[in-house]
């Protein structure tokens, strides 16, 4: 045998300790002057605080920003740096579109189980307040030229480029598919057209979801997920005496003749940060701190929109019949499911793909659909509809809901899914 | 029919064509069938040149990864269409012809550094419904090997009984089917920015007054811009190695302005294309491109 053989070390299971965000904030609102580091410290300060971390050497915290400028490139480090954790505690930035905060999750996940590190914080950021942004891009490659050229002469004369016109005119983030110029509402009306959701449909989800969240603040649910930041307690996207008779009164956003997703059945541009703390068991007990469950597995997917052949947002469908016949599970082995609720449209897409025989078989590759999802075990709190979006946030603010509601019921299993732009979809299983 | 070759070198300049336009806007009226012109204008050794290939592509769209465009080689060969055009002896002048639709066929993969013979002439006379339509054929060679071809169609509006055989909707589309999966914002300036990287400086494309002159409220994209946008957007990743592309031009697209590409889904290597105006009621161009897969593209 040769002296470098080894035997990996078996995995173990990987402990959801606990989580915590900052409340959302609609874009230009409370946070409008905060940046997307900000808002990270913000809720990695109140993890910290919460349980106790100040001066621990964690193994890792990964995180992310799906709209960030280029000198954020070490975002979650920067972060790390602002807060009461030991300035020895590696760090890394990562980025999967609204997959980000959950993609986070299962990197740091991974290290645990395969015992490279005991415990770890993942998370992610967002704001649409403060976008960057860019020079224009005629403006820029003539300052890159000249940066080229060689010799005064030659980079006045590249620079002779200039016209005033390039410095009236920025190059600003786009809320598009760079390959389709579509927004991503205009994609999800085509996927609701295509699987026929009726809009009263999209405003009764719409609307349980922001009664299930303000019950949820009722009940304390979210006092220890939550760290009040610039004078905001709870999510402001949050309308409590919401009704299906105002839901109806908004005019569609996308599709102004005949379509069906509006202000109100989408979720809005939101800023705000979310964290997850993950840890080995022995971890978790040597610190005192309960285990909230376990992150089980996950499993992404993506899908070619780009020609059409399948709707931007229907990633998870693939994704979750994939980790199901892995882990040997169906939808009734499960008692909550966490659905990023990007639009209403594109939950209501999703669950009608997975009762259609036809798509099952033809699409998933499945003898028989997957089924119909119990509509009572479904965003339990509330989802992304009632408090928002900040893209990178979304999956850690799921994670930790979760994993608390699971932990408050004694017990049992719950499925994450979120759809993101570029067609990616990325689906978890958290239980205990 | 005996064409006379004539070699082009130097190529025309820009003044000298925009000049040649200009002289020609005015021609005596036809007597009789109009007589195709007998030149051959070739460029015996045209350079595919990097720099400006990545020029029109950013135009377009095109991205570095997917090679030389389809549809660069008519930017080449465009100087000798208009050459053809503004000749004294052809029957119209060269400003009232009209780009109807355009043909390109590509045989082997096209590289930069590549040196193409470009070969224009004046095909045929087609009977158009609107007109006399006339089309002229561009042959590129590599090594002694047509690797490269295009036929434009070009159409001198209101001329009775036109000769030749008649333009018939040789594409065959599907009226139906077609979903939206692009949309385009195009800028004020694309008429100018695309004559900088095509070398096609047509007042109606580049300024408002120059498009006015020519009766068009606002300046209009250019049709081959248009072509190469709808390329750029379909192409699967790669280059092209045997490829084609069929274009109708329709309704103009005035800058600024937004459209829609619709196309319909996937269905092998070929899409049916339409670009529409963004309530998708009214089409500006009407097209077909197919290319051979370098794999097996139908595989599960």
């Amino acid at each position: 045998m040769s002296d470098y053989s080894f035997s990996p070390a078996p995995t173990r299971r990987v402990a959801i300790v606990g989580g915590n965000r900052i409340p959302f904030a609609r874009s230009n609102t409370v946070y409008a002057h905060d940046s997307n580091q900000d808002l990270l410290v913000a809720a990695l300060q109140g993890l910290v605080d919460r349980y106790n971390l100040h001066g621990l050497r964690l193994g890792e915290f990964a995180a992310g920003a799906v709209i960030k400028h280029s000198r954020d490139f070490n975002l979650a480090r920067e972060s790390l740096l602002s807060t009461t954790l030991s300035a020895e505690t590696p760090a890394y930035d990562l980025q999967q579109a609204c997959g980000t905060g959950l993609e986070a999750a299962l990197l740091v996940a991974n290290k645990i189980a395969l015992g490279q590190i005991d415990v770890g914080v993942a998370g992610g950021a967002d704001t649409t307040s403060d976008a960057p942004i860019g020079i224009n891009e005629a403006l820029r490659r003539t300052l890159l030229a000249a940066n080229r050229a060689k010799g005064t002469g030659n980079k006045l004369r590249s620079l002779l480029q200039v016209r005033p016109s390039m410095f009236f005119k920025p190059l600003l983030p786009r809320n598009g598919e760079p390959r389709t110029g579509l927004s991503m509402g205009e994609h999800c009306e085509e996927m609701a057209k295509r699987w026929q959701i009726k809009r009263l449909a999209q405003d009764e989800l719409t609307l349980n979801s922001h009664q299930r969240l303000d019950a949820a603040y009722k009940n304390g649910f979210f006092d220890d997920l939550i760290s009040p930041y610039r004078g905001l307690a709870r999510d402001n996207n949050l309308r409590a005496d919401a009704s299906l008779e105002k839901l109806a009164s908004l005019a569609p956003a996308y599709d102004r003749q005949n379509g069906t997703l509006t202000a109100g059945n989408s979720t809005p541009l939101t800023d705000g940060a979310s964290v997850v703390l993950l840890a080995s068991e022995e971890w978790a007990a040597a610190r005192g701190l309960p285990v909230l469950a376990y992150l089980r597995t996950g499993e992404t997917a993506a899908v070619n929109f780009v020609d059409g052949s399948e709707g931007l947002l229907m990633a998870p469908a693939y994704a979750v019949p994939r980790m199901l016949a892995r882990e040997g599970l169906s939808f009734a082995d499960f008692d909550f499911f966490e659905i990023h609720e990007a639009f209403a449209a594109q939950v209501l897409c999703t669950l009608k793909a997975w009762e259609d025989a036809d798509y099952c078989r033809e699409r998933l590759g499945l003898e028989a659909p997957l089924g119909p999802i119990e509509r009572a075990k479904m965003n339990v709190n509330g989802g992304s509809l009632g408090c928002g979006h900040p893209f990178a946030a979304t999956g850690g603010r799921q994670l930790a809901a979760l994993a608390k509601a699971i932990h408050q019921r004694g017990g049992g299993r719950g499925l994450i899914s979120i759809c993101a732009a570029g067609g990616l979809g990325i689906t978890a299983i958290v239980e205990k | 029919m005996d064409y006379v070759t004539q070699i082009i070198d130097p190529p025309p300049s820009r003044n000298r064509l925009l000049l040649d336009g200009l002289l020609a806007l005015r021609k005596p009226k036809l007597e009789g069938a109009p007589t195709l012109p007998k030149a051959r204008l070739v460029r015996s050794a045209v350079e595919l040149i990097a720099n400006d290939i990545a020029a029109y592509g950013r135009a377009c769209g095109f991205r570095r990864e997917q090679g030389v465009p389809l549809s660069y080689p008519h930017v080449l060969a465009f100087p000798l269409h208009l050459m053809l055009l503004t000749r004294p002896s052809f029957p119209y002048p060269a400003s009232g012809m009209v780009h109807l639709a355009n043909c390109i066929r590509q045989h082997r993969r096209l590289q930069e550094g590549q040196a193409l013979r470009l070969e224009v002439f004046a095909e045929r006379w087609v009977a158009h419904a609107k007109g006399q339509a006339l089309s002229i054929a561009t042959h590129a060679y590599s090594a002694g090997e047509l690797v490269w071809q295009s036929e434009s169609l070009y159409l001198r509006r209101d001329v009775a009984n036109p000769v030749g055989e008649p333009w018939g909707d040789s594409l065959g589309l599907p009226e139906e089917g077609l979903r939206r999966t692009q949309r385009w914002v195009l800028p004020a300036d694309l008429g100018r920015r695309f004559a900088k990287v095509s070398g096609d400086f047509n007042p109606i494309h580049t300024s408002l007054i120059g498009a006015r002159l020519f009766g068009f409220r606002r300046a209009i994209a250019h049709g081959m811009w248009t072509l190469g946008r709808a390329l750029a957007a379909q192409q699967p990743p790669g280059g092209l190695d045997v490829a084609e592309a069929h274009c109708e031009f329709k309704l103009p697209i005035f800058l600024p302005g937004q459209v829609a590409l619709w196309n319909a889904p996937a269905d092998g290597p070929r899409r049916a294309f339409e670009v529409r105006n963004p309530a998708g009621d009214k089409p500006h161009m009407r097209g077909l491109f197919i290319w051979h897969p370098r794999f097996d593209e139908s595989r599960p």
